[in-house]
């Protein structure tokens, strides 16, 4: 994936470049004469421009779309079913499809063992939300859509232990913004958090 | 029009007054509802700064305000936009002015809808989410999703009437492969083709085919409302930013058109349509039609080839959009004795708003960017720019063009300049901190931000600041285009 931090870089040195080019040109009016010749010598950049663009967008979609995070037919070390409802979310080992099912999972904080793939099936019990996970320095590790009928499956891999939180990335109604959840990444789970909560083995 | 009779030029220059009544009507509109549109964005900053959490204890003013500017300036960019490019194409193909009024009409009547709506804090946001209207889990009364399908029933009439008035006016003059301008790929220029017209066919193509999708939702809609039972989520999703992107989309096409007709009287240099412009417009009518599934992205269960597709069409909609129209707008002003107005201003800093963000846009078009930063405040990042700097830039440098145009009123000089920088320093320093926030993974539409992501409160505070220069900049705007109004207004009267 690719760092965002670094997209920001790119778009702000391109952006820069932009206004500097357009600072440029604004200035290039100062006591013009308005000959044809200059209007044709920008007409002229056409061609190569579009040649420019065309080869910078190819490599980028090139690099990019190995990159896509849907499924690829992985084996995940470990499966995670998350139910989402306005204004919570519920992790368990197993797929949550009843209110008490719900209730019953959204009370457990799930621990996962550290460097494992784990597979996050991830619904919703009423409206869209956005099942987004955060590592414990407070970046978006990756997310998918939790969706009412539908079931996204999100593969991550947690190589630092510590807290991680789940944050709704789709607005879901007037409490969206305290909609959370989350799980703990350890070396090594205690017996009683993993037969409560994920230890699900493929 | 040489073959014109008498009777035949009176009309058209009947029409024409009608069309600049209806250009300034519709002027007043954007300097009346920009502002309250604007100012419910700066309650939501400094709602997220903490600084109004005694003042408003109640979160859903929060939520109801998101729902309303961003719905009411969707609207608003569209219909401003469509009508400053009836306005130039105007001069081209006769439209019946009773239509357009008749729209106008019904457009005012959707949005005290949505008004009376935002009252009783009604607030799915902007793209209403199916089925989120129905399931509030009490946040807003069940009969407010009534009023709003009312709504968007009422301005989908509207809008779907002035497009087909806009298609049978072309029709009446080209035909369909005219004026998509097909005789120039033939190496024809015969008819010759305005520029407007190219882009006001492909926009009435596309925006009939989106307004189209809208009453298929509207449907979905209707039929959960009156069976209780849930429609398909996905399918609604799909329709729904189908036609949400393409209407913002047209927004800024429109703007273009408006541009291609208007920066030559300042530049003294005509835009005229070629061989790459024909090319560039034909594409867009194809690739805005798939670029919507990169709202979808994040969607795992689309087809994964569905996915791609919507990388390649996002990537493509930006190539014939600098190419021909960012290219072309620096081609108007290199070397060339620009006539330097708040207007031309204006307008050549909206293509660059626009191009600064579509970078952003492409950007986060890329499926493996977005999974970082879909629904991150990222995305209003680069929308803001190309809509605040980049479309509202080009809408004030309509109004402030119409006026001149109708008042002859000289331009405050200073003003104008002071007007401009206040609107570029505020607008680029308020997206920016919308850019910063999305890089550090704070979520969009959050009313207020937990500790993991509570940098999002300080962006904000600093955004705030950023926000009261674009306040005086668009005060001084009222200001100076307001004036120029009322004497264009009693400039057309006495004609």
């Amino acid at each position: 994936m690719m760092e965002p931090m670094m997209v920001f870089y790119v778009w702000l040195l391109i952006g820069v470049l932009l206004i500097l080019v357009y600072a440029s040109f604004a200035l290039s009016t100062r006591g013009a004469k308005g000959e044809e010749a200059a209007y044709q010598a920008i007409g002229r950049l056409r061609r190569p421009f579009f040649i420019l663009m065309l080869v910078v967008l190819g490599v980028l979609f090139a690099f990019t779309v190995p990159r896509m995070p849907y499924p690829k037919g992985q084996v995940p070390d470990e499966v995670v079913h998350v139910a989402s409802k306005q204004f919570q979310f519920a992790l368990s080992s197993e797929s949550i499809r009843t209110e008490e099912e719900f209730v019953q999972a959204s009370a457990n904080r799930p621990q996962i063992p550290v460097g494992r793939l784990v597979e996050f099936r991830v619904t919703s019990l009423d409206v869209n939300h956005g099942f987004g996970v955060y590592d414990p320095d407070g970046k978006l590790m990756g997310q998918t859509q939790a969706m009412p009928g539908y079931v996204n499956r999100l593969f991550l891999r947690f190589e630092k232990p510590g807290s991680y939180t789940i944050l709704c990335l789709e607005y879901c109604g007037l409490s969206h913004h305290i909609m959370r959840g989350g799980f703990d990444v350890v070396e090594s789970p205690t017996s009683t958090s993993r037969s409560n909560a994920l230890a699900l083995r493929r | 029009m040489a073959e014109m009779t008498v009777s035949g030029a009176q009309e058209f220059a009947g029409g024409q007054t009608q069309m600049r009544t209806l250009a300034l009507v519709w002027g007043a509109l954007l300097m009346l509802l920009l502002p309250i549109l604007g100012l419910l964005g700066l309650f939501m900053r400094a709602y997220q700064s903490q600084i109004l959490l005694e003042a408003v204890p109640d979160v859903s003013w929060f939520y109801a305000s998101l729902t309303l500017h961003g719905l009411g300036l969707v609207g608003l960019s569209y219909t401003v936009s469509f009508v400053a490019m009836l306005y130039v194409l105007s001069q081209h193909v006769r439209l019946n002015p009773t239509v357009i009024w008749f729209s106008t009409s019904l457009t005012v009547v959707g949005v005290v809808l949505l008004v009376i709506n935002f009252l009783l804090r009604f607030a799915p946001g902007w793209y209403f989410l199916y089925p989120l209207p129905f399931i509030s889990a009490g946040g807003w009364p069940s009969y407010t999703a009534d009023i709003f399908l009312v709504a968007v029933a009422v301005l989908g009439v509207a809008w779907l009437l002035w497009e087909l008035e806009l298609l049978r006016a072309i029709a009446s003059r080209y035909s369909l492969s005219q004026a998509l301008g097909w005789h120039y790929l033939k190496g024809s220029t015969t008819p010759e083709l305005p520029p407007v017209v190219l882009v006001a066919t492909v926009c009435a193509i596309a925006g009939i085919i989106a307004l189209l999708a809208a009453v298929a939702m509207l449907i979905f809609f209707l039929v959960h409302r009156f069976t209780g039972s849930m429609v398909d989520p996905l399918v609604v999703k799909n329709l729904t930013f189908f036609f949400g992107h393409v209407l913002i989309n047209l927004a800024m096409y429109h703007a273009i058109a408006f541009l291609y007709a208007t920066f030559p009287t300042y530049s003294g240099h005509a835009w005229k349509t070629a061989l790459p412009m024909v090319i560039a417009w034909n594409c867009v009518l194809f690739l805005v039609m798939f670029a919507y599934f990169h709202h979808l992205y994040m969607d795992f269960a689309q087809p994964r080839w569905v996915q791609v597709v919507g990388q390649i069409a996002s990537y493509g909609t930006s190539i014939p959009a600098a190419v021909v129209t960012i290219l072309g707008m620096l081609a108007q002003v290199y070397q060339r004795p620009v006539r330097w107005t708040l207007a031309s201003s204006l307008l050549f800093l909206g293509t660059l708003g626009w191009a600064v963000g579509g970078v952003g846009a492409v950007l986060d078009s890329t499926v493996a960017v977005n999974f970082r930063f879909h629904n991150t405040l990222w995305v209003p990042a680069h929308f803001h720019t190309y809509l605040l700097v980049g479309l509202i830039f080009m809408m004030l440098g309509f109004v402030a063009h119409l006026t001149q145009e109708l008042s002859g009123v000289a331009e405050r000089v200073g003003l104008a300049r002071a007007i401009v920088a206040l609107l570029l320093i505020g607008g680029y320093g308020f997206v920016m901190m919308f850019y910063l926030s999305g890089a550090h993974s704070v979520p969009r539409r959050y009313a207020l931000y937990p500790p993991e992501v509570e940098i999002g409160t300080t962006f904000a505070i600093i955004a705030l600041l950023f926000v009261l220069l674009v306040v005086l900049g668009m005060l001084l705007y009222l200001i100076e285009v307001g004036r120029r109004w009322f004497a264009a207004y009693a400039a057309l009267r006495a004609s």
